[in-house]
């Protein structure tokens, strides 16, 4: 995929990471003497910030054809994972994916409803069935509500 | 001798012949999978090995990693989307044998060429690893410094279009690395004083991340189109011993190119199917038929992309410097089964190392087998699955195995946020593999840096009084500087 965002941003963004990771280096205690455990990270911030006004001095390369609407998606995808780890902890593994896979489904275009119900119950059981009983992983336990507390007997 | 003993473990273990069976599926499947690469697949499958014997674990995710290789020509010749970067040179022949109604010839083509080279890459593994892990053992702390700055320096400006992004890229990853206690001192470093980060990022949920949440981000923002399965023509699949024999050259030729550069960390199985298939052309009696549906157009890049697999093994093994991202996640499994990679694993673990080459051996003769037989069968599968349907699986999965790895939820944390890096990554022209590579090289380079300044008298002179270390130091300047001349030069042509 070719570069969309312009060298100039894109190298003062990395010299400016670099800068701040040398500033966070400093502050880490000599431990180690000169050559301690801050020369390590001080060596590639340096390296970070000298690429970035690297980047900085490259030509501009054709922005690819993206769009607000595409880099939109990515973000509600990447939202709807944050929302899935926070209802995680709160309500557990099989509510929380309940509500998050028909979601999904639906952010990839899966707009038929009969598919999208299956998919939305089969794949959060399937996921909790291998994870939590094949594999023995201890699943994540609901603050709020957690379906293992139910006692049906 | 130890890969009789090797081959004897593998042949008389039908549970790990289980395994390498379904791995060798799996890979095919995944690689065949437009958008989906072997290494988003060993990602996301590490933490189900983790409950599995180590050799079993590690001939998987071997396994994958070989037939994942293999599976992209699958899509390249099928559906004229390369299901990885290698299996783009292979389209240039296959597509148009497709579209004559010959695919099923190009694909006995590329399974055999596949096959072939990637046993030449693991015969020449098998012969010289333990060669290289004798050299590696008498190395010092220096000498392996100057090693992991040139694979460093390799990596960063090698990989890519821009060595300035890449080394930026690889910087990223070492800073990353550093996140958490120091292993010497104790001392926090960057964890900016949030608890989780003390013990440092986990390998497992940022490869997650990097390689199948980034993807998955990407195929959400601008979806490939379904793929279109080009058919085969009755009685056009058949692939004769007469068409088959001038290829063979070209295998043997392409299968060496491959190996050589699969030795060499961050280069990969790319940049060996391109250079074949141009070395194979410049030596072609009909160099004009390639591009149209040549046969050799296909074996040249399919041997040498596969020949990649096994030479990349050895530097992983000898010196704990993987040269691919496949390598890297690799390493991520050495270390979860407890065993140390470098150049002690073939004192402490030789027959574990030969019975995993062992798997390797009778992993190709599987993908092989399937390949043969049903390739052809598996693509017409892959292009009724949806995207709708198998991306929000992919990243439901993906997360659940982030969360898996150490029943933790913040490593579902590190896992989104690295593919939110990964995906910026992809967009910027940065690198995500350089990264990946360079947070795996980490710890070791610098272990091995405070290793040799505390042995030293003269500090950083230390590296200039050892002719092994400058040589590996003036390798990495030269490196560089060749290849920003290079870059430079062709930048200057495109603008005039």
């Amino acid at each position: 995929m070719s570069p969309a965002t312009s060298p100039r941003r894109l190298g003062a963004a990395l010299a400016a990471l670099g800068v701040i990771a040398c500033g966070a280096a400093l502050t880490i205690g000599p431990g180690g003497g000169a050559w301690g455990e801050r020369t390590v990270p001080l060596l590639a911030g340096a390296i970070m910030a000298l690429g970035g006004l690297a980047v900085m001095a490259e030509p501009a390369t054709q922005d690819t054809t993206t769009t607000l609407r595409a880099e939109m998606r990515a973000a509600s995808l990447l939202l709807l994972g944050a929302a899935w780890t926070v209802a995680l902890g709160l309500v557990g593994f099989l509510v929380a994916t309940l509500i998050a896979a028909p979601l999904a489904f639906a952010l990839f275009g899966q707009r038929r409803a009969s598919p999208l119900a299956l998919f939305a119950l089969l794949v959060p059981v399937a996921l909790h069935l291998f994870f939590f009983h094949v594999l023995g992983v201890f699943p994540p336990y609901g603050r709020l509500f957690d379906l293992a507390d139910i006692r049906l007997f | 001798m130890d890969i009789f003993l090797g081959l004897a473990t593998v042949l008389s273990s039908p549970i790990l012949l289980g395994w390498i069976v379904l791995a060798a599926f799996v890979g095919m499947l995944v690689g065949a999978i437009p958008g989906l690469t072997a290494s988003a697949a060993i990602a996301m499958l590490l933490p189900i090995t983790f409950q599995m014997e180590p050799l079993a674990a590690l001939a998987f995710l071997y396994v994958i990693g070989k037939s994942g290789r293999y599976g992209g020509s699958i899509a390249a010749i099928l559906f004229n989307t390369p299901g990885t970067a290698a299996s783009a040179a292979t389209q240039i022949d296959g597509y148009p044998l497709a579209r004559q109604g010959k695919a099923g010839k190009a694909m006995k083509v590329a399974t055999l060429s596949s096959v072939l080279g990637d046993f030449t890459g693991d015969i020449l593994l098998i012969a010289f690893v333990g060669g290289i892990a004798w050299v590696a053992l008498r190395l010092g702390p220096p000498e392996l410094f100057g090693i992991y700055v040139a694979a460093f320096v390799v990596i960063g400006s090698v990989i890519g279009a821009s060595p300035a992004r890449g080394i930026a890229s690889a910087a990223l990853g070492v800073l990353l690395a550093t996140v958490g206690f120091d292993p010497i001192t104790g001392t926090a470093r960057m964890t900016f004083g949030l608890y989780d980060l003390t013990g440092g990022l986990n390998l497992v949920p940022l490869m997650i991340g990097m390689f199948v949440v980034s993807e998955v981000m990407d195929q959400v923002a601008r979806p490939t189109a379904a793929p279109e399965v080009v058919e085969t023509a009755p009685g056009r699949d058949g692939l004769t011993w007469a068409e088959y024999r001038p290829c063979l050259p070209h295998v043997a030729r392409s299968s060496l190119i491959g190996a050589f550069i699969g030795m060499l960390p961050g280069l990969g199985s790319a940049i060996a199917a391109f250079v074949a298939y141009g070395e194979g052309k410049r030596r072609a009696r009909d160099p004009e038929a390639w591009g149209k549906g040549a046969l050799e157009g296909i074996a040249a890049p399919e041997a040498a992309n596969n020949a990649v697999s096994g030479p990349s093994m050895a530097p992983l093994l000898t010196l704990g410097i993987p040269g691919s991202t496949i390598g890297a996640i690799l390493v991520g499994a050495f270390l979860v089964h407890g065993i140390q990679i470098g150049p002690t694993l073939f004192l402490t673990n030789r027959d574990l190392v030969y019975a995993l080459f062992a798997c390797g051996l009778v992993g190709i003769v599987c993908y092989g087998i399937i390949g043969y037989f049903g390739a052809a069968s598996l693509g017409r599968v892959v292009a009724r699955v949806p995207g709708t349907v198998l991306y929000p699986i992919v990243f439901l999965l993906a997360l659940t195995a982030a969360y898996s790895a150490r029943g933790n939820l913040f490593d579902v944390w590190v896992a989104l946020g690295a593919g939110a890096v990964g995906y910026i990554m992809r967009r910027t022209g940065l690198n995500p593999a350089a990264f990946v590579i360079a947070f795996v090289l980490t710890p070791g380079a610098e272990q091995a840096l405070r290793q040799s300044l505390l042995l030293s008298d003269a500090g950083w002179g230390i590296f200039a009084q050892r002719p092994v270390a400058a040589g590996f130091l003036l390798l990495s300047v030269a490196v560089l500087v060749l290849r920003v001349r290079r870059v430079r030069r062709a930048r200057r042509g495109i603008a005039a």
